[in-house]
């Protein structure tokens, strides 16, 4: 017994580091998947209303260029609505078809990050609006990320701009499909792969979301080629992509809820297990 | 003259904290992501108790943790630091030994000394920061890119910090 109080006043210290780094290694272990709850985050309420707070600092800096970008999208929801009303069978938003059936709900972001290499950003709406994790989140004019976490009052999303990313692209012009990804390099260039050689993809082409995954509605513009590149060891293009939104400035954006959603992961997860 | 130590090291502490929450985490660097809290760690008197520095270190990260999303990193990264600290400065000692009321910094202890004694617990830091960040050795070269121009960048803030403060003779 004293031998061990002995071992125990010589190198308590030691005992102690070894707890605490176990316990924060712990804690990084369990965030590394992103599907597990991270507890240690800016959505919970009360450091949620902390940083809004502090946010409200910066959203003033930039109401110019929001401003024009709210402007921007007013257009052009006009036009649509123009269209629309002039052609009311040919509807260009993909809100109501027979597969998807979109809601969005607007939010403000509170919080955003790009320089790690998985970012999250925290926005305002929670629980008790409607957001559940697993949903997409979209900009006026591209897509921004996928919710992990989800207090009352606010949700966490991890922004496109981390290594863990793993969207379904398609390629405008031809309908390829392919995989958006991001090797932690410049969080403004993103990679794509899984385009055939044989396809011909040029310069500033478009790329779309695939819309297969019931996270993101079909044909939401996500990048624009910037970079061509053949593998040489497989038959496919590795692609360097700009996004079409620019992340780092976006002050509100769009959670998309698809209410069948339960409906088609249930079929397909049904699908996948046989 | 222990409450003066105290009420200094605290004030420093929520400083620097709110250094990297309000500014740091904001300001866009590119892909350098610069860390200046673990100075509050580096600047404790070298008669603080190595019990008591494992604790602060561990808490001051996990608060940072909690306003940048960090998940453990920094929590983790700053909890080595924290141990390591006593190795470095057993190693660093003056040849007459620490005296009971030193402070290991740039006024008392001069450039050279602060110069390596920053550099290595920073590099120890951001090496553990970046690697546990990605998790992985892929893209090992970016990844020391990165911590490369980080490093830069946050001694060049440390030091511009410890010059200011610094106290005249």
């Amino acid at each position: 017994m004293r031998s061990i109080y002995y071992l125990f006043t010589r190198f308590y210290v030691l005992i102690f580091f070894v707890i605490l780094e176990a316990f924060a290694l712990s804690l990084i272990f369990k965030s590394n998947t992103y599907q597990e709850v991270k507890f240690l985050n800016t959505s919970g309420n009360i450091t949620g209303t902390f940083v809004n707070y502090l946010n409200s600092i910066k959203h003033f800096i930039h109401l110019g260029s929001t401003n024009s970008i709210l402007l921007e999208e007013n257009t052009r929801l006009k036009n649509q609505l123009y269209f629309q009303n002039k052609y009311p069978s040919d509807s260009s938003l993909p809100k109501n078809s027979t597969a998807y059936k979109f809601e969005y709900i607007p939010a403000k972001i509170v919080n955003n990050t790009i320089n790690k290499s998985i970012n999250y950003i925290t926005i305002d709406k929670g629980s008790k609006d409607g957001v559940e994790k697993g949903l997409g989140v979209i900009s006026s004019n591209g897509v921004v990320g996928i919710i992990t976490n989800v207090s009352t009052n606010y949700s966490l999303l991890m922004s496109v701009i981390s290594v863990k990313t793993l969207i379904g692209v398609r390629h405008k012009k031809t309908n390829a499909l392919g995989n958006l990804r991001w090797n932690a390099e410049n969080p403004f260039i993103l990679q794509v792969d899984g385009f055939s050689k044989t396809l011909p993809i040029k310069k500033n082409d478009t790329i779309v979301t695939a819309g297969f995954s019931s996270i993101f509605p079909p044909d939401i513009p996500v990048a624009f080629v910037k970079n061509i590149e053949a593998d040489e060891s497989t038959s496919f293009f590795n692609l360097d992509v700009k996004l079409s939104n620019n992340i780092s400035s976006l002050s509100y954006v769009y959670i998309v809820k698809n209410e069948k959603k339960k409906e088609l992961d249930s079929l397909q997860t049904l699908i996948a297990n046989e | 003259m222990n409450s003066k130590y105290f009420i200094t090291n605290a004030i420093r502490f929520v400083l620097l904290i709110a250094l990297q929450i309000l500014l740091l985490n904001e300001l866009p660097f590119g892909r350098a992501y610069l860390m200046v809290y673990p100075l509050a760690i580096l600047l404790l008197p070298v008669f603080t108790p190595r019990i008591t520095v494992l604790f602060l270190g561990f808490f001051t990260g996990l608060t940072i943790d909690i306003f940048s999303n960090g998940g453990g990193l920094h929590a983790a990264s700053l909890t080595a630091i924290a141990d390591a600290r006593s190795y470095i400065l057993d190693t660093f000692q003056p040849r007459s030994g620490w005296d009971k009321l030193d402070v290991p910094n740039l006024s008392s202890q001069g450039y050279v000394w602060f110069f390596y004694y920053s550099l290595i617990l920073f590099s120890i830091h951001h090496f553990l920061y970046f690697f546990l960040e990605v998790f992985s050795f892929a893209n090992f070269f970016s990844t020391i890119f990165k911590i490369i121009i980080s490093l830069f960048g946050s001694l060049v803030v440390v030091w511009m910090t410890s010059l200011f403060f610094k106290r005249s003779k």
